[in-house]
């Protein structure tokens, strides 16, 4: 069976400090600390800014040679994409990225649609373009619109070995359904919470102000079992990192996970 | 529509393939067929995983397929080993669900309602199911939750070969909307020209017909279709084994009919609606029982069986004219009419939902094409050989 490594979204907020890392952590020792209780992270600071391939480089060298970067695409190829121009983001994020493929630390890359990219002719254009500047690479792709979960796409990203994120998030109309299909050797899992009160209207601070309990981490364990059935790599990244929620989590998800057999 | 997403269906693509290699785990990484000879004329009728990715298709012959994929191995196909994982998919399902439909070949619908206090919601209930059935039976199945089984369907295909999904309750427009139109049930040769002709792709464009554009389209039945796209079924989970069951349509009138035209009438109503959900469910029928009704409340029954699988409305009024010829022998008013669709088994090939309105092929074009022309505007459509 494939190995599952869970991880956050992110992991330098200054609210961990004290839930997560010791009291008075500087900013500059949260990434080592994190990388002692977890295998991976998914990068999150490249979608406000394009990541560079320096400061890329800095975490791997911060890091031990079995811990892995998932990175989150800049907002300028997914929330804020400019005809005339996404290619040049595009080829700046492949640039920065390399530090972490070179040093073979790349877990993956993560295109995170918003809801208002909508499944229509323009948007899937764009987006076959896109995924093909990053064809060589571990690409996964996560959208909020429900308009993308079909058999078409489905069939369009296993045709390109490209993943379709699986999702926990609150159970509301036009969200995505619960879907776990593997479309590539890659399977990418993101839990967002269940705060539907907060989903939609809020900063994302108390959008994803969310702590799941044993039990439903619990049914997530025999969903991954069907997925790394069907993966090489499963990669879980945990989002609701208000209060250091995440990294709870995502440590007694590990837990779980090991207690149920599964190689995490 | 209302009610919590408790309906679950299992789906075991390419079941006989599934079942070879839950005996034979080596077969798991090869590219083999099902076909019943090794003789070069022999036509396939099942593929492996790796058969499939290959590009091979069920009713090609063999021959072709070894042509294409070097190496490949024929299994012939076991049914009783089919029979048997059946009946242990059933059998494993009924520890959870109340309410079990065991269609044959790797099809199931579980009712979950009122089981999640004991295995929690629908979906997780289902995971388990799905898990303990690859863990115990070495087969791995595609599960969907929804309100209702065609939407359940959908999904199931939508996501097939494996996975997961669950549709939320009143997401099912929704969720049906960007699927391929051909993912409904009963989108058979005839219904798929139309689709294909008019440019319908997707569910959500039959969704989003009208009652007079869906009659248009096609014919009487069309707003039975439409509603279909927009995920209504009102069938429920009929338990037990395909063979255990039957489909009953019951059809009293308002008043007492002696009137032929008026019983005929009542009669191809009855069939229509039966003959719907049976291609529906994607099921043939090898007997057709019609009872009568009479006014003074004495009844009367024959039974029509065939050698063959009835499928299309033709076939099946066709035998209904024959029950009723046999058994309405009497000069009394009727009161109601029963008829009742036995011996089903799964149909092998997708079927017809309907046979769009119009005799011939020619017919069922042109009107296709004219109801085209009517709704996207007059050069919209024109045939091929009239381009410069």
């Amino acid at each position: 069976m494939a190995s599952v490594r869970v991880g956050t979204s992110g992991y330098a907020y200054v609210e961990w400090i004290g839930p997560v890392y010791p009291a008075g952590t500087r900013k500059e020792e949260c990434l080592p600390l994190y990388s002692g209780m977890f295998p991976t992270v998914e990068l999150n600071f490249s979608y406000y800014r394009m990541p560079s391939a320096e400061q890329l480089r800095r975490f791997v060298d911060q890091t031990a040679a079995s811990f892995s970067f998932s990175v989150k695409a800049n907002e300028a190829l997914t929330h804020k994409i400019e005809p005339a121009s996404w290619k040049e983001g595009a080829a700046a994020f492949l640039r920065a990225i390399e530090a972490l493929r070179a040093a073979n630390r790349l877990d993956a890359l993560l295109f995170q649609f918003p809801y208002s990219f909508h499944y229509e002719p323009d948007r899937r254009r764009y987006l076959d373009a896109l995924l093909g500047e990053f064809a060589s690479l571990p690409v996964a792709v996560e959208f909020r619109n429900h308009e993308w979960f079909n058999n078409r796409v489905i069939a369009a990203l296993r045709e390109r070995g490209v993943s379709l994120v699986s999702l926990d998030l609150p159970e509301l109309p036009n969200l995505p359904p619960l879907m776990d299909v593997v479309t590539a050797p890659l399977a990418y899992i993101r839990f967002h919470g269940r705060n539907d009160r907060a989903w939609w209207g809020s900063d994302s601070a108390s959008r994803y102000n969310y702590c799941y309990s044993d039990v439903e981490l619990g049914a997530w364990a025999e969903r991954i079992r069907g997925i790394a059935a069907r993966a090489d790599r499963t990669l879980v990244y945990f989002n609701n990192h208000p209060g250091g929620q995440a990294a709870r989590n995502a440590l007694s998800f590990t837990e779980l996970l090991r207690r149920a057999g599964l190689p995490a | 529509m209302r009610g919590a997403a408790n309906v679950a269906h299992l789906n075991v693509v390419d079941f006989a393939a599934s079942v070879a290699i839950a005996g034979d785990r080596s077969l798991a990484d090869r590219p083999f067929v099902i076909a019943a000879s090794a003789a070069r004329g022999a036509i396939v009728l099942g593929l492996s995983p790796r058969a499939r990715k290959e590009g091979l298709e069920t009713g090609m012959s063999l021959a072709q397929a070894g042509r294409r994929v070097a190496g490949l191995l024929a299994v012939p196909p076991d049914p009783l080993a089919a029979a048997r994982a059946d009946e242990a998919l059933a059998e494993l399902a009924a520890r959870y669900a109340p309410l079990v439909q065991a269609d044959s070949g790797g099809h199931l619908y579980l009712d979950l309602g009122g089981t999640e206090r004991l295995f929690g919601p629908a979906i997780d209930c289902a995971v388990r199911i799905r898990n303990e059935i690859r863990a115990s039976l070495g087969i791995e199945a595609t599960m969907t939750v929804a309100r209702n089984k065609l939407v359940a369907k959908v999904a199931a295909r939508s996501i097939t070969p494996a996975g997961i999904a669950c549709v939320r309750p009143g997401d099912e427009a929704a969720f049906l909307a960007p699927q391929d139109s051909r993912l409904l049930p009963g989108m058979g040769p005839s219904i798929v020209k139309v689709l294909a002709v008019t440019g319908l792709r997707s569910i959500g464009d039959i969704a989003a017909l009208g009652d007079e554009e869906a009659l248009a389209l096609f014919g009487r039945q069309g707003p039975a279709l439409r509603d279909s796209a927009l995920g209504i079924d009102a069938s429920t989970v009929a338990p037990g084994r395909l063979a255990e069951r039957s489909l009953r349509r019951l059809l009293e009138f308002a008043e007492d009919l002696i009137d032929a035209r008026e019983i005929r009438a009542a009669l191809l109503a009855l069939v229509e609606d039966a003959g719907l959900e049976l291609r529906r469910s994607l099921l043939a029928t090898r007997r057709l029982r019609l009872e009568i009704i009479y006014a003074d409340a004495k009844r009367s029954a024959a039974t029509e069986a065939s050698r063959g699988p009835l499928v299309l409305d033709s076939e099946l009024i066709a035998a209904a004219d024959r029950a009723f010829a046999k058994t309405a022998l009497r000069r009394v008013r009727l009161r109601a009419l029963t008829l009742e669709l036995g011996a089903l088994e799964s149909a092998r090939r997708e079927p017809d939902l309907f046979i769009p309105a119009g005799s011939t092929a020619d017919e069922r074009l042109q009107k296709a094409v004219d109801a085209s022309r009517l709704r996207y505007g007059a050069g919209t459509l024109t045939r091929g050989s009239g381009l410069p």
